[in-house]
Order: C-alpha cells, then sequence, then structure tokens
C-alpha cells in the first residue's frame, strides 16, 4: 500500500480490514512518517526505483499495488515502466493527471483547518479534524511530510504531464476508486485514467470527498476484496525476455511485513 | 555608524475593512486593484523621496523586490536602481536585495548590478536574497530548493564577476556552458554583498563565514540582539570576527517635534505597515520545505507570537523595539541605546513606512538628517 500525503504512518481500520483477508504492506514513503529524509529524493521516478528495491529486497513477484492520492501516482508510474512485477493496481484518487480546465486547488497555501474540510465530504467529521491540536512532534512531522510532497508535486502541480502519454504500457488491470464529492482531485480526472489505462473500470463512492477509504472504509475494502480475488488473467511474459514466470492466480503473493 | 534610507513603495490605497475582507494583501489580492493613474504619481513621489535623502547626506538609499503585493510595487529592484543612478550623484544605491532563486538565469542579476556598479561609479550595494515564501507562489517556484538555489546562484555570481571568463559552470540548480559577462564590476573585488535576513541559522552561518553584512529587517529589539550575537558567536567559532559594520537593521523610524506628536502624525501609517500591508496566511509566508527543520522548528516557537501580533498597537511595536517614535532626542536616545548593547554599525531606516504621505515623509527625513544623524554618526566606529 502506498499511501497519500497526508497518510504517512497510520494504521486506519481500512487497513486492518484488508490485512485480515491479505498480506498488507504498508511503508512510509522516504522523506515521509517515520521515514528517513534521502538527498537523492527529487521526484516520483525516484520513487518508483526506491519500491522496485523494496520488491526486490523483500524478494516479492507479483504484488497487488494499493496507492491512494500521491500512492496512486507512484503506483502508476510503477506499473507504467515495471508492469512485469505486479499483479494488479488499485488506484483510490490518485495524483498524476491533470484533466484541462479543471480546476485543483492549492494544497500547499491551505491551513490544517482548511486541508481538513478539503479532504473530507462529511463536515462533522471535517469539523472534528480541524479541532485536533497536534503534539509539537506531530507538527513538526505533519510540516516534514507536506515539505517533501512540495519536492515532489509544487510544479507542475500534483501530476506529471507526460504520464497520460505512456500509461498504455500498463499491462495489468486497475481498479479505480474516487469519491464523488472529491475537492482536492476532482472526480473528473477520473475520466482522463478510464480514457489511457487499457484495462481499468471506475467505482464511485458517493458520499465522500478525497480519501473514501477513510470515509466509507467499508465500502471501499469490500471493493478492494472483489478486485483482489476475482479470476485474473494470465500474467502478461515480462517484456524483452525468453522465460515468462507464471504464479497461481488469486491471492496476491506477497509476505506480511 | 552609516545611515541608509530604506524605501519599500507600498501601495496606500486598500480600502476600508480590507483585513476582514480579504484574505491577503499577497498573491491573491487582485491587481485589478491597482489604478495606474494613482500609480504614476506614487512611483514619482517616491523617487523624489529617494533622491531628497542624496541630497540630505544619508549614506544611501535602499530598494527592495517583491512581488504581486500591494505591500511593495518594486517587483524589479534593478530598474529602480538603474532610475535612480544617474540623478543620485553621492550617495550609495543599496539593492536590499535581488531575490536569486526567482530568476531562472543568476547570470542576468550578475549582469545587471554590474553594469549598474559601472555607470554610478562604483556606488552600488548588491544585496541578496531568498525572497520570502509568497514569492514561490507567486512564482510557482519549488520552494524546497530555494536554499540551494540562493547558495549556487550566490557563488556562480561572485565567481562570474570576481574570475575572467569565459568558464563552465556545472552546478547541480544552473549549467552554464560560457560566463562570461559583460561589463564586470568596477569595485573590487566586486561590490559588497549584503544579506538581509529574517533570521535562518542558514544566512547567519553564511553571512558569519563570507563576511557579508547580515541585515535584520523589523523585528522585537531582543530578537534582533540574539541574532547579532548568534552572527557574533559564530564568526568568533570560525576564526572571523564580525564587527558592527556586518551588522544592520531595518527599522519604522519617525522624527518629530515631540513624541507626542511622532504617534499622531505617524502612527496610523506605520499601524497600515503592520496589519494591512502585512496580511497574509501564515501557509503563504512559510510555505512547506521553504525553511529548514531547525528554523522551522524557531518559526514554530514564534508563531503564536507573530499571531498575537497580527493586530499590534503602536505602544506594543514602540515598546518591543518594532519601531522608534518620538523627538529626535526620544530617538537619539533609543537609538544610542540600542547600538550600546547591540553593537550595529549600519542603520537602516524605513523613514517612509505604510501610507505615510508625502509632507510628513519629507519632513522625516529632513529632521532625522539634521538633528538625528550628526549625532549617532560615531557610533560603532
Amino acid at each position: 500500500m502506498l499511501h497519500g500525503a497526508g497518510s504517512a504512518s497510520q494504521w486506519r481500520p481500512f487497513h486492518e480490514r484488508l490485512s485480515e483477508r491479505f498480506d498488507l504492506i504498508a511503508p512510509d514513503h522516504p522523506g515521509f512518517g517515520l521515514s528517513d529524509q534521502p538527498a537523492w529524493l527529487d521526484n516520483v521516478q525516484d520513487l518508483v526505483y526506491h519500491y522496485l528495491e523494496l520488491l526486490e529486497a523483500l524478494d516479492l513477484e507479483r504484488v497487488h499495488l494499493l496507492g491512494t492520492s500521491l500512492g496512486g501516482w507512484i503506483a502508476a508510474t510503477l506499473a507504467v515502466g515495471h508492469s512485469e512485477r505486479i499483479r494488479g493496481m488499485v488506484l483510490v484518487a490518485p495524483a498524476g493527471l491533470k484533466k484541462a480546465g479543471v480546476a485543483m486547488p492549492d494544497l500547499f497555501a491551505m491551513n490544517a483547518e482548511q486541508r481538513a474540510y478539503a479532504t473530507l465530504y462529511d463536515e462533522r467529521l471535517a469539523a472534528e479534524r480541524a479541532a485536533q491540536t497536534p503534539s509539537r512532534e506531530e507538527l513538526e512531522r505533519q510540516l516534514r511530510d507536506q515539505a517533501t510532497l512540495a519536492r515532489l508535486a509544487w510544479s507542475p502541480y500534483l501530476h506529471d504531464p507526460k504520464l497520460p502519454h505512456w500509461l498504455h504500457r500498463v499491462s495489468v488491470p486497475t481498479l479505480l476508486i474516487w469519491g464523488r464529492h472529491d475537492r482536492i482531485i476532482p472526480f473528473e480526472t477520473s475520466e482522463l485514467w478510464l480514457r489511457h489505462l487499457p484495462d481499468a473500470r471506475l467505482e464511485v463512492i458517493e458520499e465522500a470527498g478525497h480519501t473514501p477509504h477513510v470515509e466509507r472504509a467499508e465500502e471501499v475494502v469490500k471493493l478492494i476484496t472483489d478486485f483482489l480475488e476475482s479470476p485474473l488473467p494470465q500474467p502478461s511474459p515480462p517484456r524483452g525476455r525468453g522465460s515468462t514466470k507464471s504464479s497461481p492466480a488469486g491471492r496476491s503473493a506477497s509476505h506480511r511485513a | 555608524m552609516e545611515f541608509y534610507f530604506f524605501h519599500l513603495m507600498p501601495w496606500p490605497y486598500l480600502p476600508e475593512g480590507f483585513v476582514e475582507q480579504h484574505p491577503s494583501a499577497w498573491v491573491t489580492y487582485s491587481n485589478g486593484e491597482f489604478d495606474p493613474t494613482k500609480g504614476h504619481a506614487l512611483y514619482n513621489r517616491y523617487l523624489d523621496e529617494l533622491e531628497y535623502a542624496d541630497a540630505l547626506g544619508f549614506d544611501g538609499v535602499c530598494v527592495n523586490e517583491h512581488h504581486q503585493t500591494a505591500y511593495g510595487l518594486m517587483p524589479a529592484p534593478n530598474i529602480i536602481a538603474a532610475m535612480l543612478a544617474r540623478r543620485i550623484k553621492r550617495a550609495k544605491i543599496a539593492i536590499l536585495g535581488n531575490a536569486l532563486p526567482l530568476r531562472d538565469h543568476p547570470l542576468r542579476v550578475a549582469e545587471e548590478v554590474a553594469m549598474l556598479d559601472v555607470i554610478t561609479g562604483g556606488r552600488i550595494i548588491s544585496g541578496f536574497v531568498r525572497g520570502i515564501g509568497c514569492e514561490y507562489y507567486s512564482f510557482n517556484l519549488d520552494p524546497s530548493r530555494s536554499r540551494d538555489r540562493f547558495v549556487e546562484a550566490l557563488d556562480l555570481i561572485v565567481k562570474a564577476w570576481t574570475e575572467p571568463g569565459p568558464f563552465v559552470w556545472d552546478g547541480a540548480e544552473y549549467q552554464f556552458r560560457y560566463v562570461n559577462p559583460w561589463p564586470r564590476p568596477l569595485q573590487k573585488p566586486h561590490p559588497p554583498i549584503w544579506l538581509p535576513s529574517t533570521g535562518s541559522y542558514e544566512t547567519i552561518e553564511l553571512a558569519a563565514s563570507r563576511g557579508y553584512p547580515f541585515v535584520r529587517v523589523y523585528e522585537r529589539a531582543e530578537i534582533v540582539q540574539r541574532l547579532f550575537d548568534e552572527v557574533r558567536a559564530k564568526g568568533e567559532e570560525l576564526g572571523k570576527a564580525v564587527g558592527p559594520d556586518q551588522l544592520g537593521w531595518m527599522m519604522p523610524i519617525y522624527v518629530a517635534e515631540t513624541d507626542a506628536r511622532a504617534r499622531e502624525e505617524a502612527g496610523k501609517h506605520v499601524l497600515y505597515l503592520f496589519r494591512e500591508l502585512s496580511h497574509r496566511p501564515f501557509e503563504m509566508l512559510v510555505p512547506p520545505g521553504y525553511m529548514s527543520a531547525g528554523s522551522l522548528s524557531r518559526a514554530l516557537d514564534r508563531l503564536d507570537r507573530r499571531r498575537s501580533m497580527a493586530d499590534p498597537s503602536l505602544e506594543e511595536l514602540d515598546e518591543q523595539g518594532y519601531i522608534i517614535f518620538g523627538s529626535a532626542e526620544t530617538v537619539r536616545q533609543r537609538l544610542t541605546n540600542y547600538q550600546r548593547t547591540m553593537q550595529f554599525g549600519k542603520l537602516v531606516a524605513l523613514l517612509h513606512f505604510g501610507s505615510l504621505p508625502h509632507d510628513l515623509t519629507m519632513k522625516n527625513l529632513e529632521l532625522f538628517a539634521r538633528d538625528v544623524m550628526p549625532h549617532l554618526r560615531p557610533l560603532g566606529a
């Protein structure tokens, strides 16, 4: 699971429920949460290589990638370059594409309260979150996470202008999940993903904003579970190589971290 | 002690109720509100004030850079400096400062400042800044790259000024196959480089290690004291003593016939600077990645205090040393006391501020030049 920018080091009910059925590995990206801040981190491609190295280090061959927001952008970019390493992809309100003419609000200019209201559909939840006062340590960590996001996504804002051009290289099935009332990355952006991914379908979560896996966790867990357990096509042979590695359809062959 | 007249060239026409009705005077306050006819009169009046300072005997006049804001109308400080270059005959012209990361090509800054230095006969002071956080929204520049870009641009400019070209520059931020700017500056080794600062650790280190004068912009006096001490301590640590000529303080000063008259005449105009013109959200002033963890921690410590200073009273500003308002005697006394403990040698006086009208600005300049400057000249020597 590749987290979004505001969600490092958070194990939510969503994670707990998913991990009941699947092996779920949820690292903090470099520069976020409890992970180090490396000097080499400049862009999303750096994170893609980092995660390829993680998959190699953990000896994981055909995992499913689950990415939310920034994590979705990372997952999609990894899949463009290296579909042979994954079985399939679930993208929840991913960053990475920007639809022309669709305004995206400036996350960086928001304070914590504004962010809470922009992220969550449920105003009561937003008010609760806005009222939280983080400890000084938590605050510094949040600011550090935002700084890393700035490094990755300040300009071009939250997207890669070349990604639409190469998305057709994703050769595994993708499930897109989007909150109807997403005010961070507007719902209309999903149309662009559907247009460019060769094998993708969209599930809309009606009463949710940018984090449907938080606001409608059960519904999202069910959609993901059904997707992961559905019969999968034979994995395509890795490009450019003679031999094929086949894995049994069904559970992803990942390990509990 | 050296005396400089610093101008911010603000827009004095923000409407009644501005702070309540608008989130910011920076970046998002529409330029539709800028009236070019008023602007024409304003710029020319401000230029008259700067030229007057030359006649009054100030050591120098200072121009400044800010973008997309009512706070200051000089997005291009080198243009203003160029307008003054031939009409100001004696005083130095200090550009405080060119915001290096905001320019794609630092060599443009090297060229422009060199031109100014040659044309003025070596009277340019070249301040360099990173640009405050707001500028990074205006230019859509990644704030986390700001410090690296600044330092590399600075090094490139200094090398371009001091080492005959052409040479190659292969940096992380800038790559040039031919560095060879014509003209080269007149002053040797190059125009003095000043570092206006809001007190980050990195700027303190840079100022002390390179001997560049460190100029603190208006702030509580005790914080200015602490920062000067830190620069001196850093200098000592590096074996490079930091003297008064390397420490500058920029602050609003108003001289009138009496203390009461000073407050009466200019109080509301300086409040306009601290309230309306400085009105912007914290996130805009400090975008993510703009400050290092250590400097950010320090800023957070002061955040509560800053919020409470969003609506300061004149007494608070005066008491805490953000400003000095009073009769000539009061101003002399306060500055003398500060100078004794802080040991700074460059006073960068903001003698126009906020919405101060022209006649009061000219009076302020005259009274300061006649009744304050000569008395304080021997300080910091």
